[in-house]
């Protein structure tokens, strides 16, 4: 019998037209039913649709329109590891790279996404990706780093906002990474658990999601100055 | 065709206090309306006619820019001295129910009444008030409550500390709040997903055939109202939290710790519920009510 996690795993495979006819009908039958993996799949079509978009090209705004020209164009995302890394270009690389596209609004990264390989340029990293089991890694090294460069904006321009609001963002991030460490920690005591991941994965993305708004705030603060 | 007016020569028809702006002009069928205004608070109300009236409390040194420009009317302050944007401006708008209305600002409350078009609005700190809407309604705050009643269409709201409250409105609906709780009352919609971090999440409302329903809050408690004719496959998972209900469930077809599934009727809408530490109760639309106004 199939567990939730094992639908899960078997998305990328799914959206990369790799299932066997069989497996891919039991997997549609079973997204009609299963509300988490038609989000989860609707999640990865989407980072899908935005990846090959960006091809060397200058970031992209996607919210408030000439906030995010404020900004250091010359901000780059640091990797903290050498800077090859072998990983088979699976969802969690493209999630990688989502979770870098989020880091572009506010700080002004650069990623570079082939079909086979993600730079973050000019200077910093070029991650290769051939076959590796480890997909996960890229995804929580890019997470990091986003969070890190989103987590510098707001730093730096936290004077900008009010003070009220500034306590208000310090606050919820709080709120947020309280539930990442509990959900860590469940991980941490039942590995086989399907539901841990999936909050660890929510949550991480809300606190980039408020990171980047903050970072925007503090962009638009400037455009008001 | 572009349309430029300013306004300042035609506040001189209208006595005023010093600085203020109260103008009305025909704006043509379709327009959106795209308002920016940093500090300072929005209320639009609405009327049958395609025209626009602004009135916009500011300093003297502040113009209000009016660009009408092909299908787009944009309004924003301006400095006199041509440096910067103006500093706090309050709008009191009317304008055709028709009109799109796209507002964004850093300290503003924003209170939209009586619209039949799509909305969009985007604060940093404020709260944000709509009656009506219809199409696309996207309201996102960092700091401040979201109120939402008799909107139709797609809903999407995001704030981080306050409040999200939907009444009496129809549609998809994606909210999602980081401290504040979520409650939906007297909603219709077939795709509906309400997401919170430690707030609690509340639902009451009508669940269609075939309809899809998440509910999710980490350490919040959620309160989810089932009618007792409704048709649905309920799917819920605590991780630490207790599981309730006050009415008679069948038995859970996938029974463990954690989850349990129960078909009701005929299952054919999809709901899940998940909660990592907070609790989980099922109760009927009446009891939420008569909780509701107990506690009112």
């Amino acid at each position: 019998m199939n567990t939730p996690h094992d639908w899960t795993e078997r998305l990328s495979s799914y959206l990369d037209g790799e299932l066997a006819k069989p497996e891919q009908l039991d997997l549609e039958a079973h997204l009609e039913t299963c509300a988490t993996c038609r989000r989860a799949l609707k999640d990865l079509r989407a980072i899908i649709a935005v990846a090959p978009e960006y091809q060397g090209e200058a970031p992209v705004n996607d919210l408030w329109p000439g906030i995010a020209g404020q900004i250091e164009a010359s901000r780059t995302v640091a990797f903290p590891t050498p800077a090859r890394i072998g990983l088979r270009w699976g969802w969690p690389a493209r999630m990688a790279a989502a979770i870098g596209l989020m880091a572009i609004g506010a700080g002004g990264a650069w990623w570079v996404l082939g079909t086979a390989r993600v730079d973050l340029s000019p200077e910093v990293a070029t991650v290769r990706v051939p076959r590796d089991p480890n997909l996960m890694f890229l995804a929580g090294l890019a997470y990091h780093a986003a969070v890190a460069d989103l987590q510098r904006t707001l730093d730096e321009g936290r004077d900008r906002l009010a003070p009220e609001t500034m306590a208000t963002i310090e606050r919820s991030l709080a709120i947020i990474d309280q539930a990442i460490t509990e959900a860590e920690a469940a991980l941490a005591a039942d590995p086989a658990s399907p539901d841990p991941p999936n909050w660890i994965a929510a949550n991480q993305r809300r606190k980039l999601d408020l990171l980047r708004r903050a970072a925007q705030a503090v962009a638009a603060s400037h455009t008001e100055s | 065709m572009l349309m430029t007016l300013t306004l300042t020569a035609l506040v001189a028809l209208t006595p005023l206090q010093q600085g203020d702006t109260d103008t009305t002009f025909a704006v043509p069928n379709g327009t959106r309306l795209q308002l920016q205004n940093m500090t300072g608070d929005v209320v639009i109300g609405t009327w049958d006619r395609h025209e626009v009236r602004v009135i916009a409390e500011h300093s003297r040194r502040t113009t209000i820019e009016v660009d009408l420009s092909g299908s787009v009317l944009r309004l924003r302050p301006r400095s006199s001295s041509g440096m910067g944007i103006g500093g706090v401006t309050d709008y009191r708008l009317t304008i055709p129910a028709t009109m799109a209305v796209d507002v964004s600002g850093m300290s503003a409350n924003v209170t939209i009444t009586g619209s039949r078009a799509e909305v969009k609005v985007g604060t940093v700190s404020g709260d944000i008030r709509l009656t009506g809407g219809v199409g696309s309604i996207n309201l996102t705050t960092i700091d401040g409550g979201i109120t939402v009643r008799q909107a139709k269409g797609r809903m999407q709201l995001r704030t981080a500390s306050d409040q999200i409250e939907i009444e009496d409105s129809e549609g998809d609906i994606n909210a999602e709040a980081v401290s504040g709780d979520v409650r939906l009352r007297r909603v219709n919609g077939r795709q509906i997903e309400v997401q919170a971090v430690s707030g609690d999440v509340e639902f009451e409302g009508a669940i269609q055939p075939n309809g899809s329903y998440y509910f999710g809050t980490h350490s919040g408690d959620m309160i989810i109202a089932i009618p007792e004719n409704a048709n649905v496959m309920i799917r819920a998972s605590s991780s630490m939290g207790d599981f309730t209900a006050s009415f008679a469930l069948p038995a859970s077809e996938q029974a463990s710790r954690r989850r349990q599934t129960f078909r009701l009727g005929n299952g054919s809408a999809s709901m899940e519920v998940e909660v990592f530490s907070g609790d989980i109760s099922l109760v009927r639309p009446s009891e939420l009510r008569s909780r509701n106004r107990g506690e009112q």
